[in-house]
């Protein structure tokens, strides 16, 4: 779907790697609320063959500053460590900004994204992108509304022997990524457990690094409410994209895929298996409900479903994480 | 030396990195073509180069400086000779002193024939498979070691030990009930524990004497497979398979897969034009659609069975069902238990003094080891849960918390992501 309305919202996308190819600019093109005026990247050669390819007629500049006098909006999708200026400068000029995640690498940057959002008057949307999946907004009700009694301890992973190689390389370079597994895979669904659970009380953080980014980590969690948790990520071992939760009603399973549906396994009944899903969850891809959350949001005047102050929490955990972090050694590898 | 390890992120090339960290002896320099899995190298902090090997400016960056080559590069049949080429050229012409190449028992065919047992087996890999691309190779460096380049060739089988390929993708079976044993008399499960075959590249690196044309490198102390798949199961915790599968009915089914590719031809070419699914493709198209319609209106004008001869001729008799009783099953590790011989690494002694410090039965016990610290499977608080989230089946409930594993024989149910409504 092409057809741009006529109310349309004009954005650039900043940062034309993998993650901007894949899926914001296929999004932003079929949403009929927002017109694609620029695409900025220093590479301006492969971003000419990117327009061509997908057929629009936005403009490739190498220089993001170039544009933003005839922006509304801007993703911003560069390497992490330099989400901070960038999304700093589009706020100054009146640019609303959709960053992807992590908003900011640093606690003090992440604040400074926040202060600039409401002094500037213009909204920060966090790329969080699996908040809008329509198992993710059903788990979150029925966890809010008890319909599993209590949770009592939680487990996630996500797992594979590399993939993901952005075309800058930023994840090989721990200062560029903010990190590595837990900052490249981990955030989401950091986010997802700030969003379900709120902050921990405690928690403790170990990885594989010795210098560079780490590709193991585990980190586990305590809350005040006595649910623990714990998380495991990896570049180096496979591991089914799942979480799980020990809860009074059962065990309950959900898959990190788009269209993955609940699985309650009930206490007491050994050979029953519950799927829980919503009949008419909208499978809009993620990406285009992102982008259509954060237009309404400058429309509406109201805040994004995933917003800074979210974004700022996410990044006080990472840095919380990263503070406390302890050496991770396994048997048969230096 | 300085070391190029081409692959440098694979297996064995991050291996070698992590051995010849601090090393006064060896130098690593890990290239590789894609930053997506050099995670292990770049943990340490030390940087890759990258490299296209198809490319030979590039080839020729990444050697500089370096003393030695190995190459322990996987790709496509392009990259794999296409660059193979191009590497062993900019070697020679860097003057490296010694060219250490990663071949493979598969060179002799698959399944490796009875008499692979030591490198006097002819190579007779069928065409167009794997064993044929890695026997091409070796025929490159021993054309190259001919022409000047001090080579050699290592042949190793599937590689075990701590974060073994191969042995996580038995395990991962196993778990997920789709591994089953041949019946009949077991053969090798022919491995080779990735620090023996690092041992053995180091002799090679430094070897007084070459070429070494194709020295096998293997454990000394292989294993039957049934040994493999219970000390496995045992350590992991899992339940040994308990189909038995027909090794002559798996034979069979190999040698029918595993024949060279169809030569092109202008008859298989039209026969696949007039296939009825190129046929239901060139439909989307308003002009070509009609071509087709007049075509088959024509035809049936001729007469009226030249429709049904000239299906048959393009698509081939019409499909009865049939019912697979492997269905349900790994094919590749039924296949892969064809891989029969116990291969001798005699030959690597002699001429490279090798001598595997680590057994089978330790190699696989290592890699259970760095399996349950990886998965988490063994751990106190959260153990249960982590074998629950690596079910690609979910089984059945929990026991109550407190981190206890159900032990429920649960009947098998559709894994959650085929699951629907109804």
């Amino acid at each position: 779907m092409r057809g741009i309305g006529k109310d349309a919202l004009r954005i650039a996308i900043i940062g034309v790697g993998q993650i901007s190819v894949q899926s914001h600019l296929p999004a932003i093109l079929g949403h009929p609320g927002w017109k694609l005026v620029a695409l900025c990247d220093p590479r301006i050669e492969a971003v000419r063959r990117i327009g061509r390819r997908f057929g629009t007629n936005a403009a490739a500049v190498a220089d993001f500053r170039d544009v933003l006098a005839d922006c509304d909006a801007a993703v911003i999708a560069t390497p992490n460590t330099s989400h901070s200026a960038i999304a700093l400068e589009c706020l100054a000029r009146g640019v609303h900004v959709l960053i992807e995640k992590p908003m900011a690498t640093t606690v003090s940057d992440a604040e400074a994204i926040v202060d600039a959002g409401v002094r500037y008057a213009r909204l920060v949307a966090v790329g969080n992108v699996t908040r809008f999946r329509p198992n993710i907004l059903l788990l979150k009700r029925l966890l809010d509304e008890g319909r599993f009694g209590a949770v009592r301890r939680f487990y996630h992973q996500f797992g594979t022997q590399g993939g993901w190689a952005p075309e800058s390389g930023y994840v090989m370079d721990a200062r560029r990524s903010g990190g590595g597994v837990l900052a490249v895979t981990g955030t989401h669904f950091l986010d997802r457990m700030l969003h379900f659970w709120g902050m921990p009380r405690s928690i403790h953080y170990s990885d594989d690094s010795r210098g560079g980014p780490e590709a193991h980590c585990e980190i586990e969690f305590g809350f005040d409410s006595g649910l623990r948790g714990m998380a495991r990520y990896s570049k180096l071992f496979p591991m089914l994209g799942r979480l799980a939760l020990d809860t009074e009603a059962g065990v309950v399973a959900l898959d990190d895929t788009d269209d993955a549906d609940i699985v309650h396994v009930p206490v007491g009944f050994s050979r029953t298996v519950n799927i829980i899903r919503e009949p008419d969850a909208d499978m809009t891809d993620p990406f285009w409900l992102q982008i259509d959350d954060f237009r309404s949001a400058i429309v509406e005047n109201r805040r994004p479903s995933v917003d800074a102050t979210q974004g700022l929490l996410s990044a006080r955990l990472l840095e919380w994480a990263y503070g406390v972090r302890r050496d991770l050694n396994f048997s048969g590898q230096t | 030396m300085r070391v190029a390890i081409f692959g440098g992120s694979g297996f064995v090339g991050a291996r070698l990195f992590e051995r010849w960290m601090g090393s006064d002896r060896f130098e690593p320099v890990p290239i590789v073509h894609s930053t997506g899995n050099a995670w292990r190298i770049v943990r340490t902090g030390q940087s890759v180069r990258m490299c296209d090997l198809l490319v030979r400016a590039s080839v020729r960056e990444a050697l500089d400086g370096c003393d030695v080559v190995v190459n322990a590069t996987r790709g496509s049949e392009e990259v794999m000779l296409g660059g193979l080429r191009n590497l062993l050229e900019e070697a020679a012409a860097a003057r490296v002193s010694r060219f250490v190449h990663l071949s493979s028992v598969l060179v002799f065919g698959d399944p490796p024939p009875p008499d692979s047992v030591d490198e006097s087996c002819a190579a007779t890999p069928v065409e167009g498979t794997y064993g044929a691309i890695k026997a091409l190779q070796d025929g490159l460096v021993s054309r190259a070691a001919a022409g000047g380049l001090s080579s050699a060739i290592l042949c190793p089988p599937n590689i075990g030990g701590a974060g073994s390929h191969f042995l996580l993708g038995v395990a991962r079976s196993i778990a997920d009930g789709s591994f089953a044993l041949l019946d009949g008399e077991p053969g090798a499960c022919a491995l080779v524990d990735v620090d023996n075959l690092c041992d053995a590249i180091e002799l090679a690196l430094t070897a007084e004497r070459t070429p070494l044309n194709r020295l096998l490198v293997v454990d000394q102390d292989m294993l039957p497979w049934p040994a493999v798949v219970r000390l496995i199961a045992d350590r992991l915790g899992l339940a040994m398979p308990k189909s038995l599968v027909s090794r002559c009915a798996v034979a069979q089914e190999w040698r029918e897969r595993n024949v060279p590719p169809a030569r092109p031809s202008l008859r298989t070419a039209l026969r696949h034009i007039g296939s009825s699914r190129v046929r239901s493709l060139l439909r989307e198209d308003p002009l070509l659609g009609r071509i087709e319609s007049t075509g088959k209106r024509l035809i049936r004008k001729m007469r009226p069975s030249a429709e049904e001869t000239l299906l048959q001729a393009t698509d081939g008799p019409a499909g009865a069902v049939a019912h697979d009783p492997w269905a349900r099953l790994a094919r590749p590790y039924l296949y892969q238990q064809l891989r029969s011989v116990y291969h001798s690494s005699q030959a690597a002694q002699v001429a490279l003094n090798y001598a595997p410090k680590m057994t089978s039965t330790d190699s696989i016990s290592r890699f259970c080891g760095w399996f349950l610290e990886m998965s988490g499977w063994a751990e106190r608080d959260f153990g249960d849960l982590a074998r629950f989230a690596s079910e690609t089946v979910i089984r059945g409930p929990l026991a109550a918390s407190g981190g206890c594993l159900a032990t429920h024989e649960e009947p098998n149910v559709k894994s959650q992501r085929n699951w629907r409504a109804g």
